[in-house]
């Protein structure tokens, strides 16, 4: 591509420097400077945040002649919106770039702007000027003139950065992929600047008595199973419990109980009765402090961080956001007074992108059914051809699991666990999954054939996996279902928010949208119908259905696997007129 | 989707940059039959028998009984060397539902016309499995096999893609007899 031709308005390497609103973490970003650089000519653009305040669009051409270039552009974009301009019709986020051209290798220096540098081996300026920097910008104002010269001349310095980094690059930037990448860090930035409502005062009374708190639920929900020792879990106590209640649990060779969170929570699906256990091991692990990041405003807001796990996902922070944390946290998100929130989740969305993909006619038919699970059942002849969810419960969920078994490529000993069923029956389940599906298996195949013989797999809208030296077969053969459906909620995220949506946060195949009460239910229906056309786009025609939960003020949001543990805390912090009534 | 209309984001037509997620393109792999057991019948499987005369052999075999049970095939230059232990079988293809090939070893009628109880069973149900899916059991107070027929099961079986021969030289390589000097006939005479 002939950029200067292409983009005769210029390619402007851009960096803005900015503080938490207040100073508090969680608040929206307030501008402290912008040094933008056009690539060619070599403009220089230096503005402090009075000259910017005074500006009513950005100072550098932003329309479809033009590229803004930044490194993790949606601080940038969200000072675009912190400052009430118009955003960039082309943006390039190198960050994008330098994470999907080397995905699946875990370069040796990370994915940040340093390590992106320090591995083109661009010459940078080091960590403590760049921390120094960050510490006098988070400072806030007043700043000396010196200081106010310092900061942007550290942040040209990392503007100057982004010009090499761009020419080495270059070559692997997938025009016009890249702007559709690069858009979603606009609608990233609008999320991020939107925030999720959350109770204060419930919040304020829970964070002063935690320490109480912790305790407390020790004694409650620990003395339920015997397994703690004060604050301690004694294995020793836990393996006679289990022995107690004939519960089967893994072991590592060793013969070592396996206590990952992972098998704790398999296992509390098949013994729904050690449900609060794991989620008082969560609890404990993770909020040793509450540290949801909340602004003035009582909004949660963190960093997406999106395009972070291998599969494109976002990975925000497990302490900061609330949607990262244990279940029952989630119970503080309540919308403002006369507003309401929607949960719209894809229905099944793995299992409709593999039929969409590899084109297997059963796997279509059954997703169409609405109820693919019980479809899979009927498919086998394993229940009758009239069979319900109702009549067949047990068929439907044994069927369910063999599907979610297969998409996590579980082997039939891990089934069997889940289902609480011999080992052969479950072997039994997967070999149908191969029998009923084979065009899906034969995809699966080529898919990792691909993977193992060129080193590389792709998304729809080309972001990219390579194999390393010690590839995951399952994860590879996975790949097209997690990466295509981050690819969509990117999609619903960009064409939401394009459409006036406010959207608090994209969780996995799911968002979370907020409107006044009267207009709740018709947001709701438009996110639904985006979200079916961004499956479509996705899928090449195919249509993923979606489901919606409202929570209308003063309802909170409640997660079905955090209420026991919710009810159990408020009850601890003498807050019992909020415990969840529908438990 | 309505495909008429066209989805943009920005100045982008989604649909145009669109990547396929086919991948198929040729990269030359297939899978290869590497292991076709001998078996008479396969425990609690369901098996379908292949019809076809190409896909029968009449053949003298010796099963050593010693840990693992090991199937030989002799060729007709050491026919007779060991009339004791040969038994002269059909050798079927058979498949089970998940398209994993077996041969399953008919004995024969000796030459009076006469048929083990055992082996009379396992050629009715042999026959019968050419056409519909069924399984075998042991009714040891019987002497034969029980045939169980998955009336439910309409589904035609998937045969490998190979030549009877072919699979006959997997099933049995390095397990065919093709002199006296062999090491489990010298063994079996006293001779090594």
């Amino acid at each position: 591509m002939m950029l200067q031709e292409t983009f005769p308005n210029g390619i402007w390497l851009i960096d803005f420097e900015f503080r938490p609103e207040g100073g508090v973490d969680g608040g929206n970003p307030e501008v402290v400077c912008l040094v933008a650089r056009e690539l060619f000519s070599g403009q220089l653009i230096r503005c402090w945040q009075n000259d910017l305040a005074q500006m009513d669009s950005a100072p550098f051409p932003i329309d479809n002649k033009a590229i803004t270039v930044a490194f993790y552009a949606s601080a940038e974009m969200g000072a675009f919106l912190a400052l009430g301009w118009k955003v960039p019709v082309n943006v390039l986020d190198l960050f994008i770039v330098f994470r999907s051209h080397l995905n699946g290798l875990n370069p040796k220096f990370g994915f940040s702007l340093l390590g992106a540098l320090t591995y083109f081996e661009i010459s940078s300026i080091g960590d403590q000027v760049k921390d120094e920097g960050r510490k006098l910008a988070l400072r806030g104002s007043p700043w000396t003139e010196e200081e106010k010269i310092f900061l942007l001349d550290y942040c040209q310095s990392d503007v100057d950065a982004l010009k090499p980094l761009f020419e080495n690059l270059l070559p692997y930037i997938d025009w016009p992929r890249i702007f559709l990448h690069g858009t979603y860090t606009v609608a990233a930035a609008h999320i991020e600047r939107a925030g999720i409502p959350l109770d204060m005062e419930t919040l304020k009374i829970t964070k002063a008595k935690w320490q109480d708190i912790k305790e407390k639920l020790i004694n409650e929900i620990g003395a339920q199973y015997g397994v703690y020792d004060g604050i301690v879990f004694k294995v020793k106590k836990f393996e006679d419990y289990l022995r107690r209640n004939n519960i089967p649990w893994p072991r590592y060779p060793t013969g070592k109980l396996d206590l990952s969170d992972e098998t704790f929570k398999e296992m509390a699906r098949v013994y729904p009765q050690l449900l609060p256990l794991r989620e008082l091991r969560v609890t404990l692990s993770q909020c040793r402090e509450i540290k949801l990041q909340v602004g003035l405003d009582g909004r949660n807001r963190t960093l997406l961080s999106y395009y972070q796990s291998i599969t494109g996902r976002n990975q925000p922070s497990t302490t900061k956001f609330i949607f990262g944390n244990a279940s029952w946290l989630r119970g503080f998100i309540q919308p403002r007074p006369g507003w309401g929130l929607a949960y719209i989740d894809y229905s099944q969305q793995e299992f409709g992108i593999a039929a969409a993909l590899s084109g297997d006619q059963n796997m279509m038919a059954a997703y169409k059914s609405g109820d693919p699970y019980l479809s899979f059942a009927k498919q086998v002849g394993a229940v009758p051809p009239d069979a319900t969810k109702k009549s067949h419960p047990d068929e439907r969920e044994q069927f369910k699991q063999c599907i979610l078994a297969t998409q996590y490529g579980m082997g039939a000993s891990a089934l069997a666990v889940r289902i609480n069923q011999p080992e052969i029956y479950a072997r039994e389940l997967l070999n149908y999954h191969r029998t009923t599906y084979k065009d899906f298996w034969r995809w699966s195949d080529r898919v990792a054939d691909h993977a193992m013989l060129t080193g590389h797999l792709w998304t729809v809208f080309n972001w990219r996996l390579k194999v390393g030296n010690n590839p995951n077969e399952r994860s590879l053969r996975n790949f097209p279902m997690q990466a295509n459906g981050s690819e969509m909620l990117r999609l619903s995220c960009i064409m939401g928010t394009q459409a006036g949506i406010t959207i608090l946060a994209p969780v996995h195949d799911a968002v979370l949208i907020e409107a006044p009460l009267d207009q709740l239910e018709e947001a709701a229906a438009q996110m639904q119908q985006i979200m079916k056309e961004a499956s479509a786009i996705v899928l090449g025609g195919f249509e993923l259905a979606t489901d919606v939960k409202f929570v209308r003020y003063p309802e909170r949001y409640m997660d079905p696997r955090g209420i026991h543990m919710w009810n159990t805390i408020m009850k601890l912090a003498g807050l019992d007129d909020r415990i969840h009534t529908d438990a | 989707m309505d495909n008429s209309k066209k989805i943009t984001v920005g100045s982008i037509d989604l649909a145009s940059i669109r990547l396929s997620q086919d991948y198929t393109a040729d990269h030359g792999v297939e899978k290869v039959l590497t292991h076709v057991p001998i078996q008479k019948t396969r425990k609690g499987t369901f098996f379908r028998v292949h019809p076809g005369e190409e896909f029968q052999l009449n053949a003298a075999t010796i099963e050593l009984k010693v840990e693992n049970a090991e199937n030989y095939l002799l060729t007709t230059d050491v026919l007779g060397t060991l009339p004791d232990m040969e038994r002269l079988v059909t050798l079927r293809l058979a498949v089970d539902k998940f398209a994993n090939p077996f041969l399953i070893p008919v004995p024969l009628p000796t030459p009076d016309g006469r048929r083990n109880s055992w082996s009379e069973s396992l050629a009715q149900a042999v026959k019968i499995s050419e056409t519909r899916w069924v399984r075998l059991s042991s009714n040891m107070p019987g002497g034969c096999y029980t045939l169980h027929v998955a009336t439910a099961l309409n589904d035609e079986p998937t045969w490998p893609d190979l030549g009877f021969g072919e699979i006959i030289e997997i099933a049995y390589r390095g397990r065919i007899i093709s002199s006296p000097e062999h090491l489990v006939i010298r063994q079996l005479l006293g001779l090594a």
